[in-house]
């Protein structure tokens, strides 16, 4: 597999990273897992009718409604009467820790800000029910016609899909929100198996191009949360510009603000940097949650949850 | 155009609902031919917002002075139909989901919901040739499998 010579030279600036053990991991596909539809019917019901049609599934221990697939009545899951009825989500496992660390409780308003192409919100909409609202926010046109796809797949009423420029949502959105999700647009190297391409075209500017941008993105989804609201920022990538230097310099911006403690059962990940390329980042950051590709055998995600503080 | 509809509304379109019945909670809004299912909420958020595309989700639409339930539709609303709905078996589900009309001997014209046990399966036109034809979405269509 070729990678570019930025990731080569990142890949030997990270301490704690194997290339080798990354390699192997990102050629494999990622594991099939799916998402029951808790919104639009009783999830038992689906449980069942998933078993009477030949599915075997194993529940994933750190999202709820999430399930590993060990068998299924057809190779292409995306083919499926379940998932075009909408009774199931296919999505990565580790892609439903990010919803799981914002804990979205009955009746609150949420905010995804990068929503698109909705597994998130749609995951989002099933935990907060019929009287909580989701906004799945997106600022490309092409992307929002997957979100509503889903949106309406899911059967989401609780939805209101936006297409705006994120950066800007504050202007309308501040303080409106009791939880905000950032899953912000990334290098996504921690999910090259899906496009192994984006290791040959990966370059670093890259990265400092992309961090101007989720820094940006995380100020103005901290100003749409209310007095003590909770926002989860998440990428699903490994360079530390991208996930432990955002929130490094997100705190240090706003040292009224506190970072949690990410905390989930089943999933192996380790413990953020605390320097990279002579940036000493905030000791705070070991409270985030990262992963390499090698260590689920499934996405490379970084997970902060940050609070505002209480009125 | 939005216009809210009033739940005696609801119940006049052609396919028969127990308006009493559906969770105080949802909301359906008018918008063209489309009605869309929300709640009061998601309106209320949604008018304090910049740029939204939708609220909600595409419940029905109308056809003349007829009506009929998209897929997701026929799921929300399934439970509080009150009239026929015509039942199927799981292979003739999966047929259905292919785009496959159902050889049901029924007479021409009007519309109708099917479903599989509690799994509705959205709405279908009863033609002349006693078949009833899948009014679904070729993108929510199986695709490419034999039968």
């Amino acid at each position: 597999m070729g990678v570019s010579e930025d990731f080569s030279r990142l890949s030997s600036m990270l301490p704690d990273f194997e290339l080798e053990l990354y390699l192997e991991a990102v050629q494999q596909p990622l594991p099939e897992c799916v998402r029951i539809n808790t919104l639009k019917f009783d999830g038992r019901e689906v449980e069942r009718f998933l078993i009477q049609r030949g599915w075997r599934l194993e529940p994933l221990a750190w999202a709820r409604h999430g399930y590993r697939v060990l068998e299924a009545p057809a190779k292409d899951l995306g083919n499926t009467m379940e998932h075009l009825l909408g009774l199931i989500y296919i999505q990565g496992p580790v892609s439903m820790l990010p919803v799981e660390t914002l804990e979205p409780g009955r009746g609150e308003r949420c905010l995804d800000l990068c929503a698109a192409p909705g597994s998130k919100s749609t995951q989002i909409a099933q935990l907060i029910g019929l009287q909580g609202v989701i906004v799945a926010n997106d600022a490309s046109k092409k992307r929002i016609r997957a979100l509503s796809f889903n949106l309406q797949r899911w059967g989401a009423v609780n939805s209101v899909v936006t297409l705006t420029d994120g950066r800007l949502f504050h202007r309308w959105g501040a303080g409106l929100f009791d939880r905000v999700l950032l899953d912000v647009p990334c290098s996504a190297l921690g999910i090259v198996s899906k496009d192994w391409g984006a290791l040959r075209r990966y370059r670093s500017r890259h990265s400092e191009k992309l961090q101007r941008l989720q820094l940006s993105l995380l100020e103005s989804g901290y100003r749409c949360l209310r007095p003590g609201g909770l926002l989860v920022y998440s990428t699903c990538t490994i360079h530390p510009l991208e996930n432990e230097a955002v929130i490094s310099q997100f705190l240090e911006k706003h040292p009224e603000s506190t970072l949690e403690p990410v905390e989930h059962e089943g999933l192996k990940g380790r413990r953020p940097i605390e320097e990279f390329s002579g940036e000493r980042f905030s000791p705070e950051v070991a409270k985030c949650f990262k992963c390499y590709p090698q260590d689920n055998m499934a996405e490379g995600f970084f997970v902060a949850r940050i609070r505002s503080p209480a009125a | 155009m939005r216009r809210i509809l009033k739940r005696e509304e609801l119940a006049r379109l052609s396919f028969p609902l127990d308006v009493e019945r559906i969770p105080e909670g949802l909301v359906f809004v008018e918008s063209g031919k489309r009605i869309r299912c929300t709640t009061q909420e998601a309106i209320q958020l949604g008018q304090r917002l910049k740029g939204v595309v939708s609220v909600g989700v595409y419940v029905a639409k109308r056809i003349g002075g007829a009506g009929y339930l998209s897929l997701d539709g026929s799921q929300i609303l399934g439970p509080y139909l009150g009239g026929e709905v015509v039942e199927v078996s799981l292979s003739e589900a999966e047929r259905w989901m292919s785009g496959v009309p159902l050889e049901r001997g029924v007479g021409g014209g009007g519309v109708v919901i099917v479903r599989s046990g509690w799994l509705y399966l959205g709405s279908g036109r009863a033609s002349r040739d006693g078949k009833i034809y899948p009014l679904i979405p070729r993108e929510r269509q199986i695709t490419s499998r034999q039968h």
